[in-house]
């Protein structure tokens, strides 16, 4: 079930009734929700219910083998069963999301060797990366021993909450089990940001995201030796633009539709084009993934502890798997690996220039531009090769960067316009966007939901016809 | 508006849950920490509170009021649009509910002029507000003295009252407008060996259809650029086909397209068709004697509009197999209704791509030797559209077929072979090309 779709707004409609009705009621409640979400989940194939059900099970089951070890001081041994938790969730992603690309790759280099290997059709369940996440971290937590195990039920409803279910944000067990614990109260219901996530992110989705889709990116994406250098260029800050526009929009739809429902989540996406650094860029954007992955792979590796040479390596790892949960595909390996370089980079010049004294040699203003202008074109660079099919279409969007001249035909004013505006947007100060909610708050609820309703025709006049899939469900 | 998407703490008088329960680990350098209070958070930490009440929340009672208010009112305001998108569904049941639930709203709307808004939107975007109709219009056809019309039997169909006389391609005909023609006479064209293209002069090359021709027709476009001598365009519809033109109506699409002038035209549909129509005769259900009698006729007439009065080539590409049977067959059908269609044609060559996409057995098989000779899987998720590897394979194919009736080897290159990517059949049925009908 999307989103955007009328088949949603009355489910929801539904599901917001009945959870501040039965939320008195502890189990009858997780029941409801669970039933909801379980709904929600089987609308896109019921098949992937069982495989969501079975992660609950066997990672719960897991996570009370390992507080139980952990109760009698068998460390060692509740190490053990973690591994196999760990082994257990990557097998899964592994069959899921990797098969078909290892075993094609070893077929094309040890040819007949690799032949026995059969391959086989695997469909992809929507949302796999991310509770598969959010399980793994939820054994590990226990075994850190940062969170009690939960009930079976509350960690169904966990894992399966479809506010997050499908596309992040990457909620963790040590967020969420406090508030089911906590009964939220029901005259304070915190609409005015609730309705602008959800507002906003619908915005985002279905104007902003699908008009450059539809404008520039597929077309010039898909065959970029037929344009212009212009338009290559437009096209890469565009699918910046898109990207950004359609994951966030789904994350801030996410987030207001659980804080109708009583529950927070933690934010995904901070003005990440309004990044200086590319670090600074990893703390802004997908933050719930970067998050986990500093927290369960970066740590893991052994961060920063073992010297320059060894952070950098840990640095370049952690995105170079982190390219890897997007997909199956060289293109997201060399995008981590992208990332993770200019990640190396910075620290090593920061460090040196720190240790070197030296002042500053430009105006601050000059400074900040330049570094914002740098960390912008190292974000697209890597995005061409994240959105290109393959790596000769990403290496031909590049090439076609050196030859200007040529056909203007797909850079519309309008277009233009999209694009300033929406990076304009990176650097409204948060205390408007307060302002404004609070402005909108102050309006009585039948002003408010007129308002609401006409925002939601002029969404669907400049939105296409149908309903565009978003781009992280098929991570 | 669109900033600072959402606070890392929460507001008071919200929810008591919030950063205090994140892990507390300690916080490396290189990634994000989020204890480090972001720009947003901090504005929202200093938010002032209205005495007594906070102005951001509201009872969860009055909440539900305002969403169903909204829900309500966008309802009203979008009733003709969720009328259009009712009637545009496969006729069945679904579609009835759709539309016995929304027409009354649509009725009421109406009355209150609340739907005067968005039609005016849609007017000042170029929307086409039109329900459409479930015919063929046959003056789209540009017959001339030729004209098929002039000697067919209507078939099923709502007689069009008001046949546009004003139509660029309209030959005034004064026949019922009929939802196709019934012919099965050949329509002459004016047959002529192709034209060698250049550099200066390439071939111009339409292809297109529907959600299937997407990914296949950028294979096409991409390894038709090398032969340096093809001027192709892509026009896919997603969603769209023959038996449905009240949601896109290629017959009139297809009246701009010749305008251009094109002289190849590689054309993909079926993958959207196995639904009813609805005439003013009844609604014919899918394979009913009735629905494939008419689907011969719109095949027909589509024909007959992309090739009368030229010596135009069209290439009609058939569905490849299918993972589900039951689809599998309805599209085995619709293929036998091409390929029958096409054979009274000079210049419409049917191309099937069943073996393409079959394996030994001759069933369905997703992975199967690619271009390369790996065997890659050549069909997207859903067991029907294909991946970029299908797509691949199959332009290959059909340019290697084309490169039979019209030579695209460029004079002017410093080589006369086509490209390296295009292994060239000497066999004609696509079917036939080297990777056909291997196993992996």
């Amino acid at each position: 079930m999307l989103f955007p779709t009328l088949e949603f707004a009355l489910f929801f409609v539904v599901v917001f009734l009945a959870n501040w009705l039965l939320r008195p009621l502890p189990r009858p409640w997780r029941l409801a929700m669970l039933g909801a979400s379980l709904f929600f989940y089987g609308w896109w194939d019921a098949r992937f219910v069982l495989l969501l059900l079975a992660s609950v099970g066997v990672n719960w089951a897991l996570a009370r083998k390992v507080d139980e070890l952990h109760r009698s001081d068998q460390i060692a041994a509740a190490t053990w069963w973690v591994r196999a938790s760990v082994s257990l969730n990557l097998l899964q992603l592994g069959v899921f999301k990797y098969y078909g690309f290892f075993v094609e790759s070893l077929r094309s280099s040890f040819g007949s060797v690799a032949d026995s290997i059969p391959l086989v059709e695997i469909t992809l369940p929507v949302g796999i990366s991310f509770f598969t996440f959010q399980a793994l971290s939820y054994v590990v937590d226990v075994h850190r021993r940062q969170i009690e195990p939960m009930a079976l039920l509350d960690f169904a409803v966990f894992l399966s909450f479809f506010p997050q279910l499908v596309a992040g944000p990457i909620v963790r067990a040590s967020e969420f089990a406090p508030q089911l614990a906590t009964q939220p109260d029901p005259r304070f219901v915190p609409t005015s940001e609730a309705f602008r996530l959800i507002f906003s992110g619908l915005f985002k989705k279905v104007v902003i995201s699908t008009y450059l889709a539809t404008e520039i990116v597929d077309e010039v994406f898909t065959l970029p030796d037929n344009h212009s250098a212009p338009e290559v260029l437009i096209a890469v800050y565009a699918y910046a633009i898109q990207i950004y526009a359609d994951f966030s929009g789904y994350t801030d739809i996410a987030i207001g539709v659980a804080l109708l429902l009583g529950f927070r989540f933690p934010q995904n996406f901070n003005a990440p084009y309004a990044a200086l650094s590319i670090q600074d860029f990893w703390r802004r954007w997908h933050m719930t993934l970067s998050n986990w992955l500093r927290d369960y792979l970066y740590i893991s590796l052994g961060g920063n502890r073992g010297g320059k040479l060894l952070t950098y390596r840990n640095l370049i790892l952690t995105m170079l798997l982190g390219g890897l949960w997007h997909g199956a595909a060289w293109n997201f390996v060399i995008w981590g690996a992208i990332h993770g370089g200019v990640l190396a980079i910075e620290r090593f010049v920061t460090g040196w220039w720190r240790a070197s004294g030296r002042e500053p040699v430009l105006p601050k203003r000059v400074s900040l531009t330049l570094r914002w202008f740098y960390t912008f074109h190292v974000v697209c660079l890597a995005w061409v090769f994240f959105r290109a099919e393959t790596f000769s279409l990403a290496t031909s969007m590049l090439g076609r960067l050196t030859s200007w001249g040529g056909s203007m035909e797909l850079v519309t004013p309008l277009l233009l316009v999209v694009i300033v505006m929406m990076i304009a947007s990176q650097f409204v100060p948060a205390a408007r966007v307060t302002e404004l909610e609070a402005t909108f708050g102050r309006w009585s609820w039948p002003a408010q939901g007129a308002l609401l309703g006409v925002a939601l025709v002029v969404i669907d006049v400049l939105g296409p016809e149908g309903v565009a899939p978003f781009i992280y469900f098929q991570f | 508006m669109l900033q600072g998407e959402h606070p890392a703490t929460p507001e008071p008088g919200a929810h008591p849950a919030g950063p205090q329960y994140e892990s507390g680990l300690a916080q490396p350098v290189d990634l994000p920490r989020l204890d480090e209070p972001t720009v947003a958070t901090r504005a929202r930490r200093s938010r002032p509170q209205a005495e007594g009440r906070d102005h951001s929340t509201m009872p969860a009672g009055k909440a539900l009021l305002a969403v169903v208010l909204a829900l309500g009112l966008a309802m009203l305001l979008n009733a003709n649009q969720l009328v259009r998108d009712a009637q545009r569904k496969p006729f069945g049941t679904g579609r009835d509910v759709s539309l016995a639930v929304w027409e009354p709203v649509a009725v009421v709307a109406e009355s209150l002029r609340l739907t005067e808004p968005r039609r005016l939107a849609d007017e000042a975007l170029g929307r086409d507000l039109s329900n459409g109709s479930d015919a063929f219009d046959v003056t789209l056809i540009a017959t001339g003295a030729d004209d098929p019309t002039d000697t067919d039997v209507p078939a099923t169909g709502d007689p069009d009252p008001d046949p546009d006389p004003d139509s660029a391609t309209s030959t005034a005909s004064t026949a019922p407008a009929s939802t196709a023609t019934t012919t099965t006479e050949p329509i002459p064209t004016t047959t002529q060996p192709p034209r060698i293209p250049t550099v200066e002069a390439p071939l111009k090359l339409w292809v297109g259809g529907d959600s299937m021709s997407q990914v296949f027709g950028e294979s096409l476009v991409r390894i038709a650029a090398e032969y340096e001598v093809v001027d192709s365009t892509l026009d896919y519809r997603i969603s769209t086909g023959l038996t449905r033109p009240d949601y896109f109506n290629w017959p009139s699409h297809f009246a701009e397209v010749l305008t251009e002038a094109p002289e190849v035209m590689v054309v993909m549909f079926g993958a959207n068709d196995a639904q009813g129509m609805e005439l003013s005769t009844g609604v014919f259900q899918p394979f009913d004697d009735e629905w494939v009698a008419e689907y011969t006729d719109r095949v027909h007439f589509v024909m007959t509009q992309l090739t009368a009065n030229s010596d135009r080539l069209v290439l009609w590409v058939g569905q490849p197999r299918m993972r589900s049977s039951d689809f599998d067959t309805k599209m085995q059908t619709l293929n036998g209704i091409y390929e029958s269609v096409a054979a009274g044609f000079d210049t419409v060559t049917y191309l099937d791509s069943v073996e393409l996409f079959s394996n030994a057995a001759g069933a369905y098989e997703a992975f199967l030797p690619a271009l390369d000779g790996q065997v890659r899987d050549l069909r997207q998720q859903d067991g029907v559209h294909l991946s970029r590897s299908g797509g691949d394979l199959l332009a290959d194919a059909v340019l290697s077929r084309l490169g039979e009736m019209v030579d695209l080897t460029n004079p002017l290159a410093p080589t006369t072979t086509v490209p390296t990517t295009s292994p060239v059949p000497t066999t004609s049925p696509v079917a036939e090309t080297p990777t056909a009908g291997s196993t992996p």
